[in-house]
């Protein structure tokens, strides 16, 4: 009883730190989201500089989270919440390096679009504040297990997307107005879907959340309704 | 005592008493005594027997008492070490055990008085925690989370209880960490911003200290100052110097580059000089009104200029700045709509001030429509204020900039307001005008126009003016 109950003690501490590791992969994340929006606002180079530095550790973090994992699930093979928590983590950990990844290649666009003319950037802003709360959100979520609070990401992923339409709409008349801006255009476009799938990215992220939490799968939940009707 | 011990104290009495009466038997028995000193000796024996078993009882019941108090002092100790309190042991001063239970009293009572001093202390100190201003958090050396103070959780927007938690839980900001790791590494003193995104955007400086105890790192100690105030106004004043000394150059550039030129004596048309001197008019002009703005913005600011106060028809004098404006606004073909105000009740208010507020918010209205749009004003009365609300169906304000809009020389697209003939200054002194007169401002934008708000004091007719 009392071994039993210090091997839990043990696989406790294991999974925590599998969190606290998880959560402070997020928190850079959530900062390069941040930085790597403003840098294209404010044509802060350095700023886009530092942020694809930033990337590293990020992957870093994959690898050794992913590490932690194996071993955890080799050495104890966890069962129900923990199996789900273990589940959750592999997931995530894909997810936040997927939008490390989009982050660094939107400060890599910052660095291009800083070498040439000011084009106009229209609700960019807004897009990427969209995406950094639904990030925000989701990990929210997770720290709390909040499942309502997970609900809310799946508000943001819908604006985001409108605000994508909204921004490539803009652009196209832009284009077609004046062909010289197409360069820095077609950069801005390409920042608009990253930061699209960069909520999306965190839509997945909350959706395991309630997965994790309820141990109810609801991903793709609206297709299965839609086909079910 | 234990029986054992009790046993043998018996036997030994019983002996001594029994061995003097053996040795007189036989020696009576040896002699051949009389039948009446046989008996004479019986008699002696069990008074002897019966002697010795009082005493011995008498002995018991001492001893009982004694042990009694010891009893009760081991007791009372036993009290004093749960923390269930001391009441006094009342021991007469005779009893072997009175010194130490003297003691005990005393040390009691100093521990009492040192344990209330403690909680003394610990309320005050929590008060104190309670009361402050800064965010206080402290982390033992694992991660988790000791304390926070309402400060804290106010400025992280916390709802959940923390204390037991990692310190990841109530923040993500990767620079929490790092200066964690490196406080717990270096055992040292630190400070570093961090601009936290929560409900708001805030920036905080963190002040860390390691708590150490005879060596031992028993955590750290974060004091969170919010400085998100300072700083903007820092960034204010920066961007103040920078917009007037930029505002002014612009119309002294154009002034001096046309004068130049007609002072210059090269072949000027009539025609062109007459067109210069126009654009010289006009710059001039607008460098009298960016002066007599900037004026008025200082005046206010430091409350220099005296109101006069009276009770005003809102609708007569909205009428009176639709027709100042009028000229501008057919220009434009936007209808100004303003016949809502005169059912307003009357509001206590600088009439002077009041036009001046309406002038500005109508003027920025018709600047902003597009042409054959309307702008139109209405009124609201929310307990004893009035809200006057002007809105137009203009382009509208990004929501970025909506925050930012009555900060002076703020402008959301600052070509185009510039163009307008703008000096970035009037919604600033609109926002001053009304404040001065104990109202508030606000906005509200979408893209199919911008609604401007400000609201004043009813006139409830009781009120004495000088």
């Amino acid at each position: 009883m009392a071994y039993a109950h210090l091997i839990r003690h043990f696989f406790d501490a294991e999974l925590g730190e599998i969190r606290s590791l998880l959560l402070e992969m997020g928190g850079i994340v959530e900062q390069m989201i941040e930085n790597s929006v403003r840098s294209v606002m404010e044509r802060d180079s350095e700023l886009a500089e530092r942020t694809i530095a930033q990337d590293c550790l990020v992957n870093d973090l994959e690898v050794k989270i992913d590490g932690k994992c194996f071993l955890l699930l080799a050495r104890r093979q966890p069962a129900a919440r923990d199996l789900r928590f273990i589940t959750f983590v592999f997931k995530v950990v894909t997810d936040l390096e997927r939008i490390g990844d989009q982050c660094a290649l939107i400060a890599g666009h910052a660095l291009g679009l800083n070498r040439e003319r000011p084009v106009q950037t229209g609700d960019l802003w807004a897009l990427g504040e969209t995406a950094s709360r639904a990030l925000r959100q989701a990990l929210d979520a997770f720290v709390n297990g909040d499942v309502d609070r997970a609900a809310l990401v799946r508000q943001d992923e819908c604006l985001a997307d409108q605000l994508e339409e909204r921004i490539q709409g803009d652009l196209l008349t832009l284009m077609m107005a004046d062909s010289s801006t197409c360069p820095g255009a077609f950069r801005i476009n390409e920042i608009s879907r990253y930061l699209e799938s960069i909520a999306d990215h965190a839509a997945n992220i909350a959706e395991m959340v309630v997965f994790m939490v309820e141990g109810k799968d609801i991903r793709h939940s609206v297709l299965r309704a839609d086909r079910g009707a | 005592m234990n029986p054992a011990a009790w046993g043998m104290r018996v036997m030994v009495v019983v002996l001594a008493v029994a061995a003097p009466f053996i040795y007189l038997n036989t020696a009576l028995y040896r002699h051949g005594a009389s039948e009446a000193l046989w008996r004479e000796t019986q008699i002696a024996a069990s008074i002897a027997f019966l002697l010795a078993l009082v005493l011995m009882l008498i002995d018991f019941w001492c001893h009982r008492a004694g042990t009694r108090t010891l009893q009760r002092i081991a007791e009372a100790a036993a009290r004093i070490g749960t923390g269930e309190g001391w009441s006094r042991l009342g021991v007469s001063s005779g009893e072997p055990a009175a010194a130490v239970a003297a003691v005990l009293n005393e040390v009691a009572l100093r521990i009492d008085r040192d344990l209330a001093r403690t909680k003394a202390e610990k309320n005050r100190l929590n008060a104190i925690l309670r009361g402050m201003g800064e965010g206080i958090l402290v982390v033992e050396p694992s991660g988790n989370i000791i304390l926070v103070n309402p400060a804290l959780r106010e400025l992280l927007s916390l709802t959940e209880s923390v204390v037991g938690r990692p310190l990841i839980d109530i923040s993500r900001h990767p620079v929490l960490h790092e200066t964690f790791r490196h406080v717990m590494a270096t055992k040292t003193e630190r400070i570093e911003e961090l601009q936290l995104k929560n409900t708001a955007d805030r920036i905080v400086l963190t002040h860390w200290v390691p708590l150490t105890e005879t060596g031992a790192l028993q955590g750290v100690v974060v004091v969170f100052h919010d400085i998100s105030d300072i700083r903007r106004l820092e960034n204010m004043r920066k961007d103040f110097v920078a917009n007037v000394s930029h505002e002014l150059r612009t119309p002294i550039a154009i002034i001096r580059g046309y004068a130049e030129t007609l002072t210059s004596g090269g072949p000027v048309t009539p025609e062109q000089s007459a067109r210069f001197l126009s654009i010289i008019l006009a710059h001039s002009e607008r460098l009298a009104s960016l002066v007599g703005d900037l004026l008025t913005l200082s005046q206010l600011e430091s409350g220099s200029i005296s109101l006069d106060l009276k009770k005003v028809q809102l609708g007569d004098l909205a009428a009176q700045v639709v027709s100042l404006l009028e000229q501008k606004s057919q220009a434009k073909g936007i209808a100004v709509t303003a016949d809502l105000l005169h059912n307003a009740p009357p509001v206590l208010a600088d009439p002077a001030r009041v036009e001046q507020v309406l002038v500005n918010l109508l003027d920025n209205a018709i600047k902003y429509t597009t042409p054959g749009g309307d702008v139109t004003v209405s009124y609201a009365v929310e307990a004893n204020l009035v809200r006057v609300g002007v809105h137009d169906t203009g382009i509208g304000i990004p929501s970025r900039d909506l925050p930012r809009i009555f900060e002076r020389f703020y402008r959301a697209d600052s070509g185009r307001s510039r163009d307008e003939g703008g000096t970035g200054l009037g919604l600033s002194i609109v926002k001053h005008l009304v404040q001065m007169q104990g109202g508030s401002v606000s906005v509200e934008s979408s893209s199919r126009g911008s609604s401007f708000f400000f609201t004043l004091k009813r006139a409830l007719g009781n009120e004495q003016w000088p």
